[in-house]
């Protein structure tokens, strides 16, 4: 038996109605299993930093969350076959804009990891690897995820959906996407791993 | 089920409107922008009086200025590309693999162990 509904949802690209709802979700669940398994103060640290931390990282998260949704779109405009082009243009903006925010806290946040007593004394004095090689990588290469975005989104929105018809130029409008997303991954997990091992 | 390379035939026409030489300037201007990043970084590691002179935020040290140079590189360079290209149709699948390459490359040099390496060769050590 075939439902209207579901049909619908399986043959869907992600439609900006559906992207909110499964961000949205996503949010609540985790928030939900969050606060009923530990206290605010306990989830957030007492350090100054904790505040600004908690928004780099959010930040980071909510980045991921639409970087990886619009990567599948751009991979389907590479191909081709994109229906959604508009929930492209929006999720590569959005996305853009997410790169330079979590940019930004990550600039303030790093004021603290410098810090004296602060994370990149201890690893100086601990486990050197971690700052000389992972740290220092994941600083830099966070920085690239902006432009590789910027570019993508200027193009789709430049160009607008004529693009669709065109194999180089949407080659040159979604890759740069797909290498941002490259780059966020990377310095997402150095960032949480660094985090685990000593946070600010 | 229909796609769009099935609904849409490929077809040039929007490239007359808008130049290709548009986004060649956009990517280049980013990878302008991320070389100058990669060589400030080195050179900073070379020479400390350059590293001190771009500390333009003592809570962040160096990284400030090299964030200064990258993102006035990127921007100038886009300025300037885009002026220098607009009107240009330019041979977008041999630019963009340079372009790949040089992505490459700028990867690489962020890569501590690669660009200590260079500046630890600059320094003569």
């Amino acid at each position: 038996m075939d439902f209207p509904v579901f049909s619908r949802i399986r043959k869907m690209e992600p439609s900006l109605a559906t992207l909110l709802i499964l961000m949205v979700g996503a949010i609540a669940v985790i928030g939900l299993a969050t606060a009923a398994t530990a206290p605010l103060s306990d989830l957030l640290g007492d350090s100054q930093w904790s505040v600004i931390s908690v928004f780099h990282g959010l930040g980071a998260t909510a980045f991921l969350l639409g970087a990886t949704i619009a990567v599948y779109l751009a991979w389907r405009l590479y191909i081709g076959e994109i229906r959604a082009f508009k929930d492209l243009k929006w999720l590569s903006a959005f996305s853009t804009i997410m790169s330079a925010v979590t940019i930004g806290f990550g600039n303030w946040i790093y004021i603290g990891y410098r810090a004296a007593g602060g994370p990149r004394a201890y690893f100086v004095t601990n486990m050197p690897a971690i700052h000389q090689v992972f740290f220092e990588f994941k600083e830099f290469i966070a920085l690239f995820t902006l432009p590789m975005m910027l570019v993508g989104t200027f193009l789709l929105w430049t160009y607008g959906e004529d693009i669709v018809h065109d194999k180089e130029l949407r080659a040159a409008a979604s890759l740069p996407i797909l290498l941002g997303w490259v780059y966020l991954i990377l310095a997402y997990v150095l960032g949480a791993a660094i985090t685990k091992l000593a946070g600010v | 089920m229909a796609t769009v390379s099935k609904v849409f035939k490929e077809d040039s026409g929007v490239r007359e409107k808008l130049p290709t030489g548009i986004v060649v300037a956009a990517l280049f201007a980013a990878l302008v922008g991320l070389l100058t990043l990669a060589v400030v970084n080195v050179y900073s590691d070379v020479n400390g009086a350059f590293a001190t002179a771009i500390t333009l935020n003592t809570g962040i040290g160096p990284y400030s200025g090299k964030e200064l140079f990258w993102l006035g590189g990127w921007f100038l360079s886009w300025v300037v590309l885009h002026f220098a290209l607009r009107k240009k149709q330019l041979n977008l699948r041999s630019w963009f693999g340079t372009w790949l390459i040089g992505m490459a490359v700028a990867t690489l040099l962020m890569y501590p162990p690669v660009f200590e390496f260079i500046a630890d060769a600059l320094k003569g050590g």
